[in-house]
């Protein structure tokens, strides 16, 4: 089947077979790498794109309902040169370590700013608490997205 | 460029970060490789069984398969692991396998769903033996022997002074039984690589933490010398251990070689559980004695480790385990045996402090215990038994003079009186624990050396070429700032090559805590051999004297005008030579003695202490972690962020194997029921650090990536028995345990 | 490999066509169950059909006696956050809210967690306490179900080959409070150990408790809400719980992961009901 929708602003169109997933297509067909497989089940949230400014596991997530959608991957947040004030924060808090988790953590931190600019701590620890990170023991990811709603204050 | 500006202990931006914040960092699994064949393995579905027959015709029959691999196809020697003297893994299973999911065959295929289906179209007759899945099962008369060798991996003595007489004159003696479960590291990136042939070398790229042993077991699989396989270490996402045996590599590095295309594999997250390392159990006996003030006077601990189907880091779990079996303490009387025994379980392998952790939980809560009944404030009895300079441990290793735990204790005990009571609340205990420890630095006993080099590039500046994996923890920005202080640079004047066997030398694993202080030092060898052959060099160009010369980071200054790196470069190329700094540095070791364990079995020692508080809910028994404080000697933050991490990440992986972690073999097959901390689950870790400057370090560096989780687990378990009056002996502390001990606590 | 299909009829007749025209179609909505089985090789459906679009499966009506007929398709998310649910059934609200992580809240919708009738699924003993109702669609056309003869045992409803489930109804609840309590291994994205539901309403005089995760198909707990009803008070709380404990017992017997589950069921009523009724102050 075709579908056709808004990648990261732009029209695109595809052809996909039924069972594709929405990770499976943006990787392959887009090579837009930055969501990853990290357990192909829903669990650990490094799949995570926005659907119409909701965060969902792109690795559970059928292509098919793609079409009319908007979507936005962590590569249409901000490139180099035009950083979101998340990813800004991620790199000067210690957020990154391995990076596998972090596009999908700044997707889900993207998913709650958007509905909500200023969030308490505990929505932001409600808005990541569907991805894993083995790495920073997420204090410092908190932190980071803390002080990007304190910057958009 | 200032060479005022200090570079050590300032963190700086380290250059990765802002490729993963846009989603352009390609881990190997990302990269766009042409022309690769897809790989799939046939794994075994028995624990323990002879291979009879490997039937592959209905594999090979299907269309887009292009070939079939066992073990008679592997060109070299069919047996691999990190430990010399264990070497006792196929990776293609040859005549048995050992555990469910060891690899029996392998399929190249022009798709992946080929290479799956025909994967699954695989027969193998097995004859099935008796599985052993715990160490009591495999050491008892009538268990099939899972080696020839036989189910003991290996085993380890250790005694120091007479704990016999010690334990007869003591006021107070406390036992217990503790176990730990088995634990997957869980390393958000699953096993990924693929190979491409360069001319006629085997080139892997590949996620590892160890790519110059990676090169040398190949080089053994594959029958090749090492100048024909080439090992490059991609964008690793997270190890911790796991990532130290060999994964994918041997399967696309074989695929390539037979075929001549490239290869490529990655592992799903349920092959990464059913095939990858796990962290050991332990059951542990203890006996502990000590006088009436609470000095510790001996320590007797019977140490045994699931190490599964292959060695793989097993003797040094089981040997390191027995190093630190008595904790940060002062105990002048010891004997511990350690043991490591196969099982059919998956491989233990390295995770994450290599044993330590598991016999912190005993030592740790042997201490609660000391302290109970003698009436004695737990943080108080640490200090009194806490190891100063000079004092000796358990192997009769004299200390030097970077011990900080007195500091670490010091330090919660004010965190603790500042904490105060917490808010009633009659759904609920509260408790507070308290958790410390030591950690060697390095591997245990043995020569572990690191090398490095740095070379002028074409633009005229430095590049340094490590072999050290940055795994994500930062090592890069860690050697880097050791290089630019060394040199008088920023970090950004200096180039990086890392962790390619072609163009590095080996700085050992990406392990044991060692490389701030084991690479870093090489690094800056490295620096400063490269500054004074640049200095000797200007000298006899210009004829100028030594003492009148400087390094500025561009060249050598003299009185007048500043000689270039290139031009220095370049009067060298003349003579044959070149302008190079090659470092190296190697922990002074003494091996531990076969009978008594007696030795010096790292050159220096990380020291931690945490403390937690803890709430316990009566009705349902669930257990949430409120507060955690956290401080580290760590000789001397290099990249104090980098720290901080380490420690607030180690933590967290603390809080999971004290509360929910335990990997069921026969069940846990993903993230669904395999439960790790999310963000929900962990405290704000406060995180902190002291500095006792390691003479021997880099700056005086020690390590922090693996002591960061070693004290959480016991202190969070300390907490939980303070809150509700019994002790849980075995982890997790979960929902189960935790209830039961409620229950008791009722009882009483 | 077959290439299955994946079609979006808009309408319920479509939807029931589709579903008839071949075998081996399965109706998807989020997904977040079924591609699991998918990739797990447990289920291996011909083609995908996606209800999603079909305008009576979404959004909330608000009926003349103050009932809700919520839509099928309706995530999780839409479901703790709409307001409406919350005025009438907060137990619900808090139910979805503590379905998986947010991601699969997004995806996961209140009719496949009832659909699959699983024995841990978050939202059936909220629903069994409000007294919900079923509505399908099928060949046969509408069809209501009580939830008593929805659910006929683990992992298995009423539900046809070929239907449709379309509505949930939910009674107004006027005058009673709620509480919902969830039990799991970790705080987040997590299967229920355990869960408690209560209604509570003593001007009214009745009480509803139901739990989740012990027993083989949701349903009341007709002994331990009578045993509420003695007073709505601390006693009577203690009391549901034994009894809730004691109908447990009777039904799911000894098994080994009773031992933790049959004190906490007594435990975590006892809590639900106290928390409901705000006899003390529950954090």
């Amino acid at each position: 089947m075709f579908v056709e929708f808004t990648l990261n602003g732009e029209k695109v169109s595809a052809e996909i077979s039924g069972e594709t997933t929405a990770l499976a297509l943006l990787r392959e067909n887009f090579d837009l790498i930055g969501a990853k497989e990290g357990c192909g089940v829903g669990e650990c949230g490094a799949c995570t794109i926005l659907v119409d400014g909701v965060a969902v596991n792109g690795c559970l997530y059928l292509a098919g309902k793609l079409d009319g959608r908007e979507v936005v991957t962590v590569e249409g947040v901000g490139g180099e040169d035009a950083l979101d004030p998340l990813q800004k924060k991620f790199m000067e808090h210690g957020a990154v370590q391995c990076g596998y988790c972090t596009p999908g953590m700044l997707l889900s931190a993207k998913a709650l700013l958007i509905r909500n600019p200023k969030p308490t701590l505990d929505e932001v620890k409600v808005a990541i608490s569907g991805n894993l990170c083995r790495c920073t023991g997420y204090t410092p990811i908190v932190k980071a997205i803390m002080a990007a709603t304190e910057e958009g204050k | 460029m200032s060479s005022l500006e200090k570079v050590v202990g300032v963190d700086g931006d380290r250059r990765d970060t802002l490729s993963k914040v846009t989603g352009r960092e390609r881990f190997s699994g990302d990269y766009k490789v042409p022309g690769a064949l897809a790989l799939a393995i046939a794994r075994s579905t028995e624990a323990h069984a002879l291979i009879k027959n490997i039937d592959s015709s209905k594999a090979q029959a299907l269309p887009w398969v292009v070939r079939v691999f066992t073990a008679r196809d592997v060109p070299g020697e069919n047996s691999y692991g990190i430990i010399p003297i264990t070497k006792d893994q196929p990776m293609l299973a040859e005549g048995k396998v050992r555990f469910k999911g060891e690899a029996v065959a392998l399929v190249a295929a022009e798709t992946l769903e080929a290479a799956r289906e025909a994967a699954a179209l695989i027969r193998v007759d097995y004859e099935p033996l008796k599985a052993s899945f715990t160490p009591e099962e495999a050491l008892a008369d009538g268990a099939d022997k899972i080696h020839e060798k036989g189910n003991l991996c290996f085993e380890h003595d250790s005694l120091m002074g007479d704990p016999d007489k010690a334990f007869a004159e003591a006021a107070v003696v406390v036992e217990d039984t503790y176990t730990t479960s088995s634990i997957e590291h869980s390393y958000m990136e699953p096993e990924s690589g693929f190979a491409v042939m360069e001319d006629d070398i085997v080139a892997v790229t590949v996620s590892t933490q160890n790519p110059h042993y990676d090169h040398a077991d190949l080089c053994r699989l594959l029958g090749l010398e090492n100048d024909k396989v080439r090992v490059k270490q991609a964008t690793t996402g997270g190890g911790f251990g796991g990532k130290l045996d060999l994964s994918v590599h041997s399967y696309v590095a074989l695929a390539t070689l037979l075929t001549g295309r490239p290869s490529r594999l990655t592992y799903t997250r349920e092959e990464s559980f059913a095939a990858s390392a796990k962290r050991h159990s332990f059951t542990m006996k203890y006996r502990t004695a000590a006088d009436a003030e609470g000095n510790l006077l001996a320590v007797d601990a019977e140490l045994i480790a699931d190490t599964g189907a292959y060695a793989s880091y097993g003797v040094a779990v089981a040997m390191r385990a027995a190093v630190h079996a008595a904790g940060p303490y002062m105990v002048p009387n010891s004997r511990v045996y350690s043991r490591a025994v196969y099982t059919n379980h998956v491989f233990s392998g390295a995770m994450r402090g290599f044993g330590v952790p598991q016999v912190a939980l005993a030592h740790e809560s042997q201490m609660e215990k000391i302290a109970a009944k003698l009436g004695i404030d737990p943080i108080e009895l640490r200090l009194k038994n806490a190891l100063k300079p000079g004092d000796k441990t358990i192997t009769g290793q004299v200390l030097g003079d970077s011990v900080g735990i007195r500091e670490c204790l010091e330090k919660i005990k004010a965190v603790r009186d500042g904490w105060g009571a917490a808010a009633d609340d009659p759904d609920c205990f509260r408790g507070i624990g308290v958790g410390a420890m030591l950690y060697g630095i390095g591997n245990t006993g043995v020569s572990n050396p690191s090398t490095a080099q740095i070379r002028v590039n074409e633009a005229g500046g430095v590049t340094l070429y490590t072999g050290c994996a940055d795994i994500g923890q930062g090592s890069d920005h860690a050697l880097l700032a050791i290089c630019a202080e060394t040199l008088g640079l920023s970090r950004e004047d200096i180039a990086l090559v890392r962790a390619d066997t072609k163009l590095t030398t080996n700085a050992g694993a990406t392990s044991a805590s060692r490389q701030t202080y084991i690479s870093g030092n090489a690094v800056k060898d490295a620096s400063e051999k490269f500054m004074a052959k640049a200095i000797e060099e200007t000298a006899k160009i210009t004829g100028k004297d030594i003492a009148d010369l400087c390094f500025t980071g561009t060249g050598v200054k003299g009185a007048e005008r500043e000689v270039t790196l290139t031009e220095i470069a370049e009067s060298l190329k003349e003579q044959g030579n070149e302008l190079i700094g090659e470092g190296y540095f190697d922990p002074e070791t003494v091996p531990l003695d076969h009978h008594t364990g007696q030795g010096k079995p790292y050159s220096t020692y990380g020291f931690a202490a945490q403390l937690t508080r803890v709430h316990v809910d009566k009705a349902t028994a669930e257990v949430k972690v409120e507060k955690l404080f956290a401080v580290h000697d760590i000789g001397k933050a290099i990249y104090p962020q980098g720290v901080i991490g380490q420690i607030s990440g180690g933590s967290a992986m603390g809080v999971g194997l004290a509360l929910m972690e335990e990997f069921d073999h026969a069940s846990d097959k993903n993230f669904d029921t395999y439960l790790i901390p999310t963000v929900l689950d962990v405290p704000d870790v406060e995180a902190s650090f002291i500095e006792h400057a390691e003479p021997t370090g880099p700056y005086g560096a020690k390590g922090v990536g693996e002591p960061a989780l070693i004290p959480t687990a016991p202190a969070i378990v300390n907490a939980i028995s303070d809150a509700v009056g019994v002790r849980i002996t075995s982890l997790p502390a979960n929902l189960e345990r935790v209830h039961r001990a409620l229950q008791l606590m009722g009882g009483k | 490999m077959a290439k299955r299909e994946y079609l979006k009829p808009t309408t319920l007749h479509e939807a029931v066509e589709i579903l008839a025209a071949a075998p081996g179609r399965r109706i998807v909505a989020g997904g977040t169950d079924l591609m699991v089985y998918i990739r797990e090789g447990k289920e291996a459906p011909a083609a995908l059909v996606d209800v999603t679009a079909i305008p009576e499966l979404n959004g909330v009506q608000k009926l003349g006696d103050g009932a809700l007929a919520v839509g099928a398709a309706m995530t999780h998310s839409m479901i703790g956050s709409d307001p409406d649910i919350r005025a009438v059934a907060p137990v619900l609200s808090d139910a979805s809210s503590s379905v998986g992580a947010v991601q699969i809240r997004n995806l996961a919708t209140i009719g496949g967690n009832v659909v699959n009738g699983a024995v841990a699924a978050d939202t059936l003993s909220a629903l069994a306490v409000l007294d919900a109702a079923f509505l399908t669609f099928g060949p046969e056309g509408e069809k209501r179900y009580t939830i008593e003869e929805f659910f006929l045992a683990p992992g298995k409803t009423a539900v046809g080959v070929g239907e449709v489930l379309t509505k949930i109804l939910i009674p107004a609840q006027p005058g009673a409070s709620h509480a919902f309590i969830k039990v799991a291994r970790r705080r987040a994205a997590a299967i229920s150990r355990l869960a408690v539901s209560v209604i509570a309403n003593p001007d009214g005089g009745y009480a509803r408790i139901a739990v989740g995760a012990v027993l083989p198909k949701p349903g009341r707990i007709t002994p331990a809400e009578e045993a509420l009803k003695e007073g709505f008070d601390l006693a009577a709380a203690k009391a549901a719980g034994e009894a809730a404990k004691a109908h447990v017992l009777s039904i799911s017997g000894e098994r080994p992961s009773m031992v933790y589950k049959l004190p906490v069921v007594s435990s975590a009523v006892e809590k639900a009901v106290i928390k409901a009724l705000s006899l003390r102050e529950v954090k």
